[in-house]
């Protein structure tokens, strides 16, 4: 049931206060929302059922990798504050992919976890126009227009606004299993929050069922690193943000700590095989649907049971505890079970647990449910973001985080949504794929979604959305100087670059031949020089007596700009192309059963889905091009008609 | 307002005295400059050898008035179209774009249009041509390898409609346009990606998928050791891959066999009465016949059924030497379409003496011979039978002559298209001919299964993935992951605009599958 001014009048409540935008939950992506919203003049409440747990990580202790690498960097040149953070509370900084391209390199970190909650509560607490209130949502207060007013807490209070941002992660109506054992409960055995799914269902949003697990967390006094093998962090360390790239020799802010790697085997898996029947996997009690690309242990055996070993990494929690996480191990076998199987792994036969592995259950609501402003298509000024969206990863939060708290800032001030494209951010991919195409399990960036992967590098995040940053109003002047900075040095070189030439002489020839490349025929310019596949900027600089000393980012980006210039060519066409469908805009009123020519199909589908534009028109599965073909057809019918 | 500039006849297909090509969007201008010179045509350099075997000149250019080029060494007039006024024409002739661009195909008139004055509401150029269908052929292929994409159905009209060129009340038949080409299209597709094309596709995707997919893990999980990418296979699948392409590409040809018949050129020396034959095997008076060597200009053309199968034959100009600009274009289309033959029918109208010193005149020369091949069944044809019959001495020599020429000779047939005689030994001949031909190399296979790739638009996607592919087997070891991984997405993309999937889906289920990854 949800609350209007009827059902309120006999309810006891008491006021809890008037602002401008209620955000509910203070994870990955409440404390974006929360922290964009202030800074672009919102008054924000951000409620969290336990301000202990802000910015928790209840799965991996690490920011980053593969594609969410790139997340971070598209968050923090926006003006969001993940990546800050991270750079922060990092105990291990890897620059995964190094020697893959720039459009693969992705940052990694290690994060001590409790520092990274209580720096991000303290820049919470120090954001003007931000409150924060622990106290659990359960209820949403809509009016007759299906506009959201407020949101109502367990404890009666009613929180009067204006737009809400729901992030409330994996806790809705939320479930832990174990074995057989199974007990309402949030991550890390938080409290579960009941109510507001079925809240969501009342006004018509339809919900789904998800599935997601965790490994144990080991005793590190335990275990035998010497049969492991060690794996250390790059040193020096590189950065999430740019902010913090901008000073090259930023020594770690905490002492740097390594991770370990072992190997399951074949008595690992003939236990589980033994013990199949024991999983609440295949006895059925798990219900919801799991990743693939998470997999449980158990699934793993199953499912490639012609692999003899499975890798695992021990991972430090942080500095202030001996606490471990064993990637890999993710299971919902009993706890009996878990513990034998420890006993098979090599350095970790000895090992204690201090929490065990589980499963965990939870509602969240079908994407499709969604605007690309990620605000809800049934209740106006009602947003929502992360993992209710059913994404998953801390990193897929905060992105979305961000671009709600944006979107329902700039609503409150009149302004048009900020909707990236795909073309232009993973951010873009990530929300364009949950809105249009839904997602059938938690959804987890990769970079092999991305279409347009090649433009779409770590390195030049800054430049992709600083500028967009700096006009929405999140970009800072500190960040904006360092952006125009870069940007300078980066011109100056790339100038530079094509304008030095370097002539043929005896000593160049040696040198190139010992690079394997063709001596030089006549007068050439460094970057012309540079497309050359096995030149680099690194490789050159003997050719290149007079290179001013600048800092990596910069010569990095000069390199790529120069290297990746035919292919990136080839990627702009595309684009072009791409983009001109994304140009055309359907009106939001658009009822399609009465645009002749569509098929029944296409109508159902189009009046379900609502999409802003051809192109997004274009994604949903079962619109055809002749759909496509009627769309543009009856859009420029209309527009002669006006 | 569209990206692409597309090309297609706006005059219906088949036969006809003139023919309309168009091209129409943002790049039509330029494309057009790079397949057609203003002015006259320019002239063909000549063999020295050649000039005792040279005919009599003159008469051909003299019988029709067409302006010979007096200034014979091929200076191209260096106007561009670009100079061009809106609605306004010019004469010149069409070729092949660079580096191709001595390959002469036809003197056309330009015509252009500037946006928003056209038509389509687009820049457009408007090529008149001659009708033959070779000519057709070429001027497509040739403004699609300067860059235009072909038309759909009705695309001209719907960029008409889009760009404002149209009122409301023609708007009904936009639509119905739009319904046909979805309807043709889902016909198309579904006809062929039945059977063998569609396995062959679904074979050649896994493959590039599994390619893909082995990049991919270890772009997405490099913190997993297992998943290592290992080049050293990818040259040799990526290789495979390209051979099974080419012999997609190849089978266009197969397909076409089928959709458009199969070609059957008749060649031979001015005057050997090729058509007469074709009129009569067609009946129609669609090529002039008079007694002027050199009459016949262009390829003639003409579709025939034999047995079921349709045939095409092409009556081509004698092939000689010739001062007359516009029949040595003749003379070259006759060469080109030798190339193309399925099958030749070689007319002589007089055996040739066989002492020592006659003349050879009348057999193919060794360029014709060589253009012809090995591979290609010719028949001899021993017409005017009414003025002298050939002994079988004189056969055996002949079929001599032309194994000594390289040629597979697959049969000799005497004929009179006066009296009919030795007509229906040809048909005879020709259907064996033809169902051997389609059988090639397919002999436990159904006809209907050799038509593989049937549509221009389908080669030009096998194309495109080919082209991306020999990118990465050229560029070799040093080509990053991620440029790599680009090169065989936009090949795959390319193959699946066959047969309308996407990719990315396809790609992660291919990983997930694959491979075991995870907390």
């Amino acid at each position: 049931m949800n609350i209007n001014d009827a059902v309120l009048a006999k309810l006891p409540y008491y006021e809890a206060g008037q602002y401008d935008i209620a955000v509910v939950g203070a994870g990955h992506a409440g404390i974006e929302a929360a922290m964009a919203a202030a800074h672009l003049g919102a008054s924000v409440v951000c409620l969290a059922m336990n301000l202990d747990s802000i910015g928790n990580m209840p799965c991996n202790p690490s920011i980053g990798g593969s594609a969410k690498g790139q997340l971070v960097r598209e968050i923090d040149a926006l003006g969001g504050v993940m990546g800050q953070m991270a750079d922060r509370a990092s105990i291990q900084f890897r620059l995964l992919n190094r020697s893959k391209g720039p459009a693969v390199i992705a940052p990694r970190a290690q994060i001590d976890r409790r520092r990274y909650q209580a720096l991000m509560k303290q820049k919470l607490e120090q954001t003007p126009g931000l409150w924060l209130r622990q106290d659990e949502a359960v209820d949403l207060l809509v009016d007759d227009r299906l506009n959201v007013c407020g949101v109502l807490t367990r404890f009666h209070g009613i929180y009067r606004c204006q737009k809400v941002i729901l992030a409330t992660g994996t806790y809705l109506e939320s479930r832990i299993i174990i074995g057989q054992e199974t007990f309402p409960s949030g991550p890390d055995s938080l409290f579960p929050s009941h109510g507001l799914s079925l809240a969501l269902q009342a006004l018509g949003i339809k919900m789904q069922r998800f599935k997601t697990g965790t490994p144990v967390r080991l005793d590190g006094l335990t275990i035998n690193r010497q049969v492991m093998e060690r794996q250390d962090g790059d040193a020096p360390v590189a950065s999430f943000s740019f902010v913090d790239e901008a000073y090259p020799d930023r020594t770690p802010e905490l002492p740097q700590k390594p991770c370990w790697l072992t190997w399951t085997n074949d008595a690992t898996h003939t236990l589980i095989r033994d013990n199949l029947d024991r999983s609440p996997l295949y006895s059925g009690i798990i219900e919801g649907v799991g990743p693939r690309y998470c997999p449980s242990i158990e699934d793993k055996v199953v499912r490639f049971s012609d692999k003899s070993r499975h890798q695992l990494f021990v991972e430090p929690m942080g500095l202030d505890t001996e606490e471990l996480y064993l990637q890999g191990l993710s299971t919902s076998l009993p706890q009996d079970i878990q513990q034998a199987m420890l006993k098979t792994i090599p350095g970790l036969e000895a090992s204690r647990i201090q929490r065990s592995a589980y499963a965990i259950e939870y509602d969240c609501l079908l994407p499709q449910e969604l605007t690309l402003s990620l605000e809800l298509k049934a209740v106006h000024g009602l947003y929502a973001a992360g993992q209710l969206n059913g994404s998953s990863g801390y990193e897929e939060a905060a992105a979305q985080g961000l671009m709600a708290g944006i979107n329902a800032a700039r609503a409150l001030q009149g302004k048009s949504p900020v909707i990236l494209r795909r073309s232009q951010a993973y951010i873009g991919v990530l929300i364009d794929d949950l809105v249009n195409k839904g997602t059938a399990e938690p959804y987890r960036m990769m970079t092999a979604r991305a279409e347009y992967r090649l433009v779409l590098q770590q390195g030049n995040a800054d430049a992709r959305l600083t500028p967009l940053g700096r006009e929405i109003g999140l970009v800072d002047d500190l960040r904006w100087q360092i952006y125009e900075h870069k940007q300078a040095a980066l011109q100056t070189e790339l100038a530079r670059l094509k304008q030095t030439r370097v002539r043929p002489d005896p000593s160049n020839r040696v040198y190139l031949q010992s690079l394997g490349s063709s001596p030089l025929a006549g007068g050439i310019s460094l970057a012309e020089l540079l497309t050359r596949p096995e030149l680099t900027y690194t490789n050159l600089s003997q050719l290149d007596p007079d290179r001013p000393d600048l800092p990596a980012d910069i010569t990095h980006e000069a390199e790529t700009e120069l290297k990746y210039a035919g292919y990136i060519k080839i990627e702009e066409q595309r684009i072009a192309k791409f983009h001109q469908m994304e140009d055309k805009l359907l009106p939001p009123d658009t009822d399609y059963k009465l645009i002749k020519g569509l098929r029944l199909e296409a109508q159902e589908k189009l009046n379900a889905y609502r999409p802003q534009s051809v192109g997004q028109a274009s994604r949903i599965s079962g619109i055809s091009p002749a759909d496509i073909q009627v769309l543009l057809f009856w859009l420029e019918v209309r527009k002669r008609q006006k | 307002m569209s990206y692409s500039t597309i090309a297609a006849f706006a005059t219906p297909a088949g036969q006809s005295g003139l023919a309309v090509l168009r091209l129409s969007g943002p790049d039509a201008l330029s494309i057009a400059e790079a397949v057609f010179t203003r002015g006259a045509l320019p002239a063909r350099p000549q063999p020295c050898q050649a000039e005792g075997q040279a005919e009599p000149v003159g008469q051909a250019a003299e019988a029709t008035g067409a302006p010979a080029d007096k200034n014979s060494g091929g200076n191209r007039v260096a106007k561009t179209l670009s100079l061009l006024h809106g609605y306004e024409a010019c004469l010149g002739y069409l070729h092949y774009p660079a580096p191709d661009a001595g390959r002469v195909i036809d003197q056309a008139i330009a015509l252009r249009f500037i946006a928003p004055h056209s038509y389509t509401g687009e820049d457009v150029i408007e090529f008149s041509l001659h009708g033959g269908l070779l000519a057709r052929q070429e001027a497509l292929e040739a403004v699609l390898q300067a860059g235009a994409e072909p038309a759909g159905p009705g695309e001209f009209t719907r960029r008409a409609f889009l760009n404002g060129r149209m009122d409301l009340t023609q708007a009904e038949s936009v639509m119905d346009l739009i319904e046909a080409d979805s309807r043709q299209q889902a016909e198309l597709a579904l006809a062929n990606l039945n059977g063998q094309l569609a396995a062959r596709l679904q074979r050649l995707r896994t493959q590039l998928l599994h390619l893909m997919g082995d990049l991919e893990i270890d772009i997405e999980y490099p913190e997993y050791d297992d998943f290592r990418y290992q080049q050293s296979g990818l040259w040799q699948t990526l290789t495979q891959i390209d051979q099974s392409l080419g012999e997609l590409e190849d089978s266009y040809r197969q397909g076409r066999l089928i959709k458009e018949g199969i070609k059957v050129v008749l060649a031979g020396r001015p005057n050997a009465g090729k058509s007469s034959l074709l009129n009569y095997l067609t009946s129609s008076d669609k090529a002039i016949v008079t007694g002027i060597p050199g009459t016949t200009r262009d390829v003639m053309e003409a579709g025939f059924c034999l047995d079921g199968l349709a045939l095409r034959l092409f009556d081509t100009a004698g092939i000689r030497i010739s001062q007359d600009p516009i029949e040595k274009i003749g003379i070259a289309r006759a060469r080109d379409c030798l190339k193309q033959a399925d099958i030749v029918l070689w007319l002589l109208d007089e055996i040739p003496e066989t002492g020592p010193g006659a003349a050879p005149a009348a057999l193919p020369t060794p360029e014709e011979a060589a253009l012809i091949g090995s591979n290609r069944p010719v028949v001899l044809l021993l017409t005017k039978k009414d003025q002298r019959m050939a002994r079988p001495q004189e056969q055996a020599q002949l079929k001599r002559q032309l194994e000594q020429l390289g040629m597979q000779l697959a049969g000799i047939v005497e004929l009179s298209v006066l009296s009919g005689e030795g007509i229906s030994q040809l048909r005879l001949l020709l259907g064996k001919l033809c169902r051997q031909l389609l059988a090639q190399g397919q002999t436990d296979r159904s006809l209907q299964q050799t038509a593989l790739l049937t549509r221009e638009r389908q080669v030009q996607s096998v194309r495109e993935a080919r082209r991306y592919i020999n990118t990465v087997l050229k560029q070799g070891e040093h080509l990053p992951m991620d440029i790599l991984a680009q090169q065989l997405r936009l090949a795959a993309d390319a193959l699946a605009a066959l047969s309308g999937e996407q990719i990315s889906d396809s790609l992660l289920n291919d990983i997930f599958s694959r491979f075991c990854v995870g907390k």
